[in-house]
């Protein structure tokens, strides 16, 4: 299997070529384009269970399986956001991934949801993360560019900017100052990381680019 | 005519620069300077013929593109009254331009909501994608390009190249255009179970050989991701 990542960092694409009977996992929508002798299977990957908790994770219950019934097949994926991607090689390590930032994975990569506690839930920035493991890779994808950072003890990052970290991190959600500072700085919940690992993040989110373009939809609904 | 892009991939702007007496067909609305010896003329788009078929046409052309692509109604004609007049022109979409050169044999299809801008001796032929294409959101037309001269086309996102010798799939959103002996029909990927429920239902096939242009991201899918955080 050979794949690259192109057009960084603003509208990055993975273009996979696979050899007879290699296959690529992908997220639901992520399919841009593929050569004619790829087959697309769907599947509710893990069974129904793992699928719903997917699905509360705000990724797609289905995930599409392409498969190469010749050498040197053809994929091309996409995430829907406008920004950077990651390849991250997973060797049986772990990697917790932000809901919506799963683009794709080959080998034996799950990935699962898993719940990020009832704060960030009802914050409505909804830590929900996704628990890849297993050997082969893992592409991500983000809003803005990627920023790695090596946690040596702790780190705060703002749960939208949020978009995968190593497992041998433990984190706690948790406001940013105290009661007054929650409610008069814009700055919401942030992740508290601590212990030695790797956290990714973006250097944009999403809720704030809705709240910069909502007063001009209001706009648009008057007239 | 000579063009320049600059500000590729992502925020890019084409200066055309005229020689006395020529000029250039531009997508309306998407012109954002201009330098003076200037004259515009508003027209829909093909009707630069001048004759009654031609005028009809390019209407019925301008008020689909309007209304099913998403374009605007009218192009503007911009004609140097002197030598070396300058206009600059970018697309609303953040995204890259591609300076297509069509040299007489050329022959490009672009999607309708993906042209910016072209000479005005680039003759357009609209092609209707065929009714499954209406339902698909994005592009039910096509503009069958050919003739000499510059043409400029736009995308959502960076533009990829991507070489058919054979059979290849394509999600209807990524395509921006393409050129050479293709022929496409909508055809599933899968079987039913992955029609329905892969959210990959909307393939093109493409046969043949040839290229196709497409733009890495897909407004759709843009809107689905980002409507969810819209509070009320």
């Amino acid at each position: 299997m050979m794949h690259e990542i192109k057009n960084k960092p603003d509208y990055a694409s993975l273009h996979v070529t696979l050899q007879q009977g290699e296959a690529v996992v992908a997220e639901s929508g992520a399919l841009m384009g593929m050569s004619g002798g790829v087959k697309m299977e769907t599947s509710m990957k893990g069974g129904l269970f793992a699928a719903a908790k997917r699905a509360l994770g705000g990724e797609s219950v289905f995930l599409n399986t392409y498969t190469a019934s010749a050498d040197g097949q053809r994929c091309d994926f996409a995430p829907p956001t406008p920004g950077d991607m990651l390849h991250i090689p997973m060797s049986g390590n772990t990697v917790m991934v932000q809901r919506g930032s799963y683009v794709a994975s080959s080998g034996t990569v799950t990935a699962d949801a898993k719940w990020g506690g009832a704060k960030s839930f009802f914050a409505g920035e909804g830590l929900f993360m996704l628990k890849c493991t297993g050997q082969g890779d893992l592409w991500i994808g983000s809003y803005g560019a990627i920023a790695e950072h090596r946690v040596e003890g702790t780190y705060i990052v703002d749960t939208t900017h949020v978009v995968g970290f190593d497992d041998s991190l433990t984190y706690t959600v948790r406001k940013v100052g105290g009661m007054k500072s929650f409610f008069l700085s814009a700055e919401g919940l942030v992740v508290e990381f601590s212990g030695h690992g790797r956290v990714w993040f973006q250097t944009r989110s999403a809720p704030s680019l809705a709240g910069f373009l909502n007063p001009f939809r209001i706009l648009v609904q008057k007239n | 005519m000579q063009i320049e892009l600059e500000g590729r991939p992502s925020y890019p702007m084409a200066t055309v620069k005229l020689a006395k007496g020529e000029s250039i067909v531009v997508e309306g609305s998407s012109m954002l300077a201009m330098g003076p010896g200037l004259g515009v003329e508003t027209t829909f788009n093909g009707a630069q013929g001048g004759g009654l078929v031609e005028w009809l046409t390019a209407a019925f052309v301008g008020l689909v593109r309007k209304f099913v692509a998403g374009e605007t109604l009218f192009v503007n004609i911009f004609k140097a009254r002197t030598e070396g007049a300058t206009v600059m022109i970018a697309p609303a979409l953040v995204g890259d331009i591609l300076d297509i050169e069509l040299d007489g044999t050329r022959k490009v299809t672009v999607q309708a909501g993906s042209f910016l801008a072209s000479a005005p001796t680039v003759k357009q032929r609209l092609i209707w994608g065929g009714i499954a294409m209406l339902f698909s959101g994005e592009g039910a037309f096509f503009l069958e390009c050919s003739g000499k001269g510059h043409l400029l086309i736009n995308s959502y996102g960076a533009i990829e190249e991507v070489p058919i010798d054979g059979e290849y799939f394509i999600d209807d959103g990524h395509v921006v255009a393409w050129e050479g002996k293709l022929s496409y029909t909508r055809k599933s990927a899968g079987g039913l179970k992955a029609t329905l429920l892969s959210g990959e239902g909307r393939l093109l096939r493409f046969k043949g050989q040839g290229k196709v242009w497409i733009q890495t991201r897909n407004l759709s899918s843009f809107i689905q991701w980002i409507t969810p955080f819209f509070r009320g």
